[in-house]
Parts: C-alpha cells; structure tokens; sequence
C-alpha cells in the first residue's frame, strides 16, 4: 500500500514537472509576479545602488499588491521603495535603492506573493550583475538596441512633477499635474520633434489626473504630440488615467493613449525621478504594442493612426 | 512457449558460462589510450595549449586518469570531454571535425582508469604529434591571419558592447573563404581558474563583417560577403561548403562593429585572432545564403531553482534549404538545444546537443549529411534550461532571469547558417544523397523528401487533387 502511494505521488510530481516545464503559453491569468534583480552600479561616493524590475507572467492581470508580508524587501523594510501595483509582462530597471559603501556580502530581498506563491529577488554585489548606463539602456531597447559606447556615457533623462509631493483633491474632482522631462545631452536624439515647449530639451505637458474612487495624487506625462500648440492637453475618455491612482505618493505614466501602453512608476523620492529606465520601459512597451490615436478624417469618418 | 523459450535462454547462459573464457586484453596507455587522447584531446591538451594541463605523455595523464574517466562519461552533458555535445542517439550524426568518442571508446578509458590505468608497453606508444606553440589552428595553415587592437578589461565591470574598429585586410583581388576561424588571445595563465560566466574568455562574442569603404557593406552578400558567423566564447571553426564559399574582398576590412565584453574578476588583456583559408583563385560559390533566423529574445522567461525549462521557437522555410552549420546559443542556464523538422506529418529531430556555456559550439554537417529541406519546412528550436545546483553556470539560481544582451541575461537562438537552393540544386543535392542509400528502408534524417519522386515538369492547366504531400 506504502508504496503504491509512493508511485502515485511520484507520477504526480512527474506530471507537474512536466507541466510546468511547459509553462510557455500566452496566459491571460492566473500566472505569478517574479520580482528582479537587475544589478548594481558604483556611485561616485563609494556606495552601490541596487536596481530591480519584475516580470508578471501575465498578459492581462495586474496586481495590486499593498506593503506588508505580500511585498516586501527587507532588512529596512518592508517598505523600500517598490511598486505595490504590478502590469503585465516585463518591467525591468524599474526602482532603484542605495545600500552603503560596507554592503559588501550582504543581500536585500525582495519578496513578492502572487496567487499563494512567493516568489524572491536576491540582490547582492556579484560581479556579473554590475551594470551601468549603457547597459540599462541597451538591455531595454534604448536607441533601438544599438550598442554604440557614445550611450555608457549618456545622461539619463530626468522627470519632475512640478508643485508639492502632497497636495488635496476632492474625490472625482480633476487636478492638474504639470511634468517636465528633459534630456540635456539629447542622446539618443529625440525621434520626434515636439512643438509644444522645446527648450534646451526639456518636453512638458499638463494633464488632468482624476482620483475617481482611490484615494491619492497620480501624474501622467503624456511625450506623444497630439495637437500642435497646445501646452495642456487633456486626457483622453480612453486613457483610464485613474487606473494609477492607487499608486502610493506620486506615480508617473508615460504614453497612455491606450491604458495598456502605460507603464506605471513609483517615485522613490516626492516628485522627481532619477534615471533613464522609467521612460524607457514606457517607451518599449508602447513600441511593441502600438498605440492607435482614433481622428475623425474631413467627411467626419472614423480613422485609425498609428503613432 | 514461454517455458521452451526460458530453459532455451537458461541452457543458453549455460553453454555461455562453460565455454572457456579467452582474457580480453588489457587496455594499455601506449597501445591504446595515446591514440584517442592524440585525435581528440591533444589540440588543447598539449604544454602551450589552451587548456590548463598537458596530456601527451603517460606522466602528464596519470594523474588525471579518474577525472577523463568522468568527463569522457558525461557524453553530451555540460563539462564533458572533448566539449562536444551532440547527443549520439538523436539525428545526424555526421560533422565536420567531430573529436567525439565512440561509445566503445568511453568504454575502454572506463576500463583502462578501473584496472588501475596501466602503462603498457613503451614500444607500442604512437609517435608523438607535433605542436607548433600556440599558433597551431584548427582549419590548418592559415592563408591569411587578422589581428584585432588590444584591449584591457578590469578585473571587475559592467558588461561592454562596443565597436572594436576596422583591420584592413590588406587584399589586393576578391578572395572566397572556404574555412575562418577566431580565437582569443588573452594574458589568463593556462593554470589559473575564473569563477565568472565564460570564465577563461574576456571577449564574450565579436560580431563582425567585412566591408569595402565607400560601398555598402551588404554588397556581394548574395555570394557570402558581408557578414560572418559571429564569434564567441570558445567557439569552433567555421568550414564552409564547396558550393558556399564567403567572399572577402579586394580591398576590404573586418569591421569588427559588435563585442562584447564580460570581466572575467581577473584584469585581463587580450586581442582576438582571424584566420582565412581561401579557395583557389577563380572559384565562385553556387549557392545563396539563406536569410533564416531563429530563435525568441522577448518571451525568455527563466525560473529559479527549476530544471526542464523549455523555450520554443518556429520559422517557416521559403526555399529550399540546406544547413550548413546548427549552433545553439543560450546563455548560462541553458544546458540543451534540439533542432527539428516538420514537412507535413513528417517530423524530424535533426539534433539534441549539450549545451555550456563555458564552450559555446557550431556543430558543421558533413556536406553529404547536412539536412536538405523543402520549401515550406517549419523548423522547430527547443531550448532547455536549468537552474538547480545540477549547472553550475548561473551566476544566482536563485534569480529570475529574462531575456537580454548580458551574460546574467539570457538568449535563445541557432546562430548556426544555411543557403538557399533553387529547384534543380535541391533535386541535384537530393539525388546525391540517394545514391549513398542502400535501399528504400534506409533514411537520410534531415532529408525528408530524399525518396519523393522529383518534380514533375509543371501543367499550368491541371491540378493534381490527391497527390501525397511533398511530391509536388
């Protein structure tokens, strides 16, 4: 009997290998979040900072993922900066934080639960996971994957949500977030040439965020041209802004023409973000998923563009 | 029955177990286990060579006798010897420059370790081989060596990808390459071990083409020019076919446009090496190279602590195809990749191989058993990844890990190339295979229409309803 239940439960384990071993399909749901490791990088006063993504495994689901046992990165936390809502597929290079110059052998660990599973990321200072600009930006796709040495020594574009970290809103009441991104050295050149305000590089918009039911303050920066002239653009009834509301403090979104190429980030610090991988994962999502701006041609019939 | 059939096989072992017993011979270092170290395992084994211990003399190998006993075990899997990894019961097994054991000789070098791994006698020791430092390369007497500048990677760094500048190659007339090969020479001492992923190696891949300054640099790619096969850590040869020569042009250089580096936690310097051999003057190729790519970088999504992870990817043939060369490339989770062909209901599993990424191989079909494919093939690559303790190669299994240019990040991809066929070469080609068949039982793995009659002079006016697909 023993060892009939034995072979039973081998068979079993057999089975689920297997089926796991397969676990390549385009799976809307029901799929966890793997938290990343990204690397690290020296800062000129000696201290590391670590960098991390994820990879939710689903083409459809998000997370909500509040802090606490569920999410959290620990020693210092659990709160220590992460993103506590999760979008489909891969974020990489997605938060940054700073350990001391003795991290040495230490570790941060990064502890996701999804669907009752818990999954980790190690962060340590091995040698094969240090990285620097041109490695982020070539490993997100950043000047179209090009590998040129001129992008170890490009400046990240920086982003700025102009006005106090915290402000008051009446629930359902629009309020307007103004958010300036700038590349000073402009490399890679910027691909499209904005009209609205282009000095020195720097790109700004305004757009209306609503609360809707959550609670608290979300920003998004719109780097697509839509209508020339116009410094304040309001969001698109499809551009489901308050799907980032919940986000805690101050979340940034880029390129949200269609609510699934947006991509949604968390600011370590109230209103700016340091660092070239926000934009970037914005920009790689929209690329790969396209983003349709719906017009009207000159006899009122509907059309499609792709931008 | 069963009864007649039992005492039968009873009486049979019976018989066996009388008959006296002839004393196999003893397996000896000089008779017998020289010769195998000299055709596989010398090239590198030897004082200047690149692995870490000679192998020439019964002094230099006594003291490793237990450990070829296991490399040589390990067959196809990672840290086998000689690295290369084709799994024997799968596929074609016919390549070029194969330094694999047969499976009689993994047995004897069992046998030989097991009774103690005697010397034998001196007298029956074949002559020594001779090694010309380290200059000896494996495509044979080079007609034409390129060097790359030096570069000097730190102990610890990023990864770094960079354009490695032009080497002139300083020829005068179109030359058609029919071998290249690319290794790295580096200050690592040939004792010292390294603990990262590529270990031994600082250039982690090169990729590279020629280029005539002031035309483009695709022109002549038709006739093999342009690109080459990329370089990358402790890869082999690359022998092109006769029909398949890659031209280097009058007047050209290497454009050494893609690397990338790996520190290795040893400050090292090192160059990379490009040796041609030409074909005579006046060749010309036949054949056209297949612009087939294969293989996924976006959906890579690779598990901690998991063994059997799977990749797939597809392509669809749109001509006739041959392949030249089948080169796995993954990084340091991937432990195997297969090969197949579908043509209909035929499927076809061209290879399984090992894959390490300590020894990133191109595996080069014998020109008589390269897989000859039809138009409309979909070819299948299957990558397997591990990341328990059983490889060694992830730098943290802890880790999740997707897909990416780093050596933490993963690929998954056949580097290996193949050239386009026209009707009458791919008949021509087909027929040469059948005549190396003994009958219509004997198959040719890879040539799944090598028994379909050829193709009918086409009827514009008719249609053929009911013909068996492939016999078109």
């Amino acid at each position: 009997m023993m060892r009939r239940l034995w072979c039973a439960a081998g068979a079993a384990f057999l089975m689920f290998t297997a089926a796991n071993a397969q676990m390549r399909f385009t799976y809307s749901s029901g799929q966890v979040v793997s938290p990343a490791y990204e690397g690290w990088r020296t800062e000129e006063d000696g201290s590391q900072t670590l960098v991390f993504g994820y990879m939710n495994q689903n083409w459809a689901e998000e997370f909500d993922i509040p802090i606490g046992p569920d999410n959290s990165i620990e020693p210092g936390g659990p709160d220590r900066g992460q993103p506590t809502h999760f979008y489909p597929r891969r974020s990489p290079f997605l938060f940054t934080i700073k350990v001391p110059k003795d991290f040495g052998d230490k570790e941060l660990i990064w502890t996701v639960k999804t669907h009752g599973k818990i999954e980790k990321a190690y962060a340590s200072l091995k040698n094969d996971y240090m990285i620097d600009n041109q490695v982020i930006s070539t490993e997100v796709g950043g000047d179209f994957g090009s590998l040129r040495d001129e992008l170890r020594t490009n400046i990240p574009p920086t982003l700025k949500v102009e006005g106090d970290n915290k402000r008051m809103a009446k629930v359902g009441a629009p309020m307007a977030l103004t958010a300036i991104a700038k590349d000073p050295d402009n490399i890679p050149a910027r691909r499209v040439a904005t009209d609205i305000d282009d000095r020195d590089g720097v790109v700004s918009r305004t757009v209306i965020a609503r609360a809707g039911q959550r609670t608290g303050p979300a920003a998004v920066v719109d780097r697509l041209p839509r209508q020339s002239g116009r410094r304040h653009v309001q969001p698109g009834a499809d551009e489901g802004v308050d799907r980032h509301a919940r986000l805690r403090q101050l979340a940034v979104v880029a390129a949200v023409l269609h609510p699934r190429a947006a991509a949604g980030q968390q600011v370590d610090h109230g209103g700016d973000v340091q660092g070239s991988g926000h934009l970037r994962a914005a920009r790689r999502r929209q690329r790969r998923r396209g983003v349709h701006l719906r017009q009207r041609d000159s006899h009122g019939n509907a059309i499609a563009r792709r931008l | 029955l069963s009864l007649f059939l039992a005492a039968s096989a009873t009486a049979g072992v019976g018989l066996i177990a009388q008959a006296p017993a002839t004393p196999a011979p003893e397996v000896t270092f000089t008779r017998d286990i020289a010769r195998i170290l000299q055709r596989s395992c010398q090239e590198c084994h030897h004082a200047d060579g690149v692995a870490p211990m000679s192998l020439i003399t019964y002094e230099d190998v006594r003291p490793w006798a237990k450990s070829i006993k296991a490399r040589t075990a390990l067959r196809s899997q990672r840290g086998a010897m000689p690295p290369f990894f084709v799994e024997k019961n799968i596929g074609i097994q016919k390549f070029k420059h194969d330094p694999s054991l047969s499976d009689d000789e993994v047995a004897m070098v069992a046998k030989w370790v097991d009774n103690g791994a005697p010397r034998g006698n001196p007298a029956d020791m074949p002559k020594a081989l001779e090694f010309e430092g380290t200059d000896k390369w494996t495509i044979g007497e080079p007609d034409l060596i390129l060097r790359s500048k030096d570069v000097t990677v730190p102990a610890i760094g990023p990864d770094r990808w960079g354009d490695f500048g032009l080497i002139p190659t300083g020829l005068n007339e179109d030359r058609y390459v029919s071998a290249v090969e690319v290794r790295e020479v580096n200050d690592i001492p040939h004792d010292k071990s390294v603990a990262t992923v590529g270990g031994r190696y600082v250039f982690h891949h090169m990729t590279y083409e020629s280029i005539v300054e002031g035309e483009r640099a695709s022109s002549g790619a038709n006739e093999g020019g342009g690109s080459w096969p990329i370089h990358e850590v402790g890869r082999n040869a690359d022998i092109f076919p006769p029909e398949a020569g890659r031209l280097l042009a009058a007047h050209s250089s290497l454009s050494l446009n893609a690397g990338h580096l790996h520190s290795n936690g040893r400050e090292t310097r090192g160059h990379l090496e490009f040796a041609f051999k030409f074909f005579p003057l006046g060749y010309k190729p036949i054949y056209k190279r297949s612009g087939v790519r294969l293989g996924d970088g976006i959906n890579i999504d690779v598990r901690p602590n998991e063994s059997g992870q799977e990749l797939h990817a597809y392509a669809v043939l749109q001509e006739h195809t041959k392949y030249i060369t089948f080169e796995p490339h993954l990084h340091a989770p991937g432990v195997r990749m297969c090969l197949e062909a579908i043509w209909g209901h035929n499927i076809q599993t061209l290879n399984c191989v090992g894959y390490d990424h300590n020894w990133v191989k191109q595996y080069v079909y014998e020109d008589d058993a390269a897989p000859l494919l039809p138009k409309g093939t979909i070819v299948h690559l299957i990558g397997f990844l591990d990341t328990t303790a059983a490889n060694k190669n992830p730098v943290d299994p802890r880790n999740w890990a997707g897909g990416g240019r780093r050596s933490v990040a993963n690929m998954f991809i056949d580097l290996g190339y193949s050239v386009s066929l026209t009707e009458d070469q791919f008949q021509a080609e087909m027929a040469k295979r059948r005549k190396n068949m003994k009958s219509r039982n004997d198959y040719d793995i890879g040539c799944p229409l090598c028994w379909a009659p050829p193709t009918a002079t086409p009827t514009p006016t008719t249609a053929s309803p009911g013909r068996p697909q492939g016999q078109q």
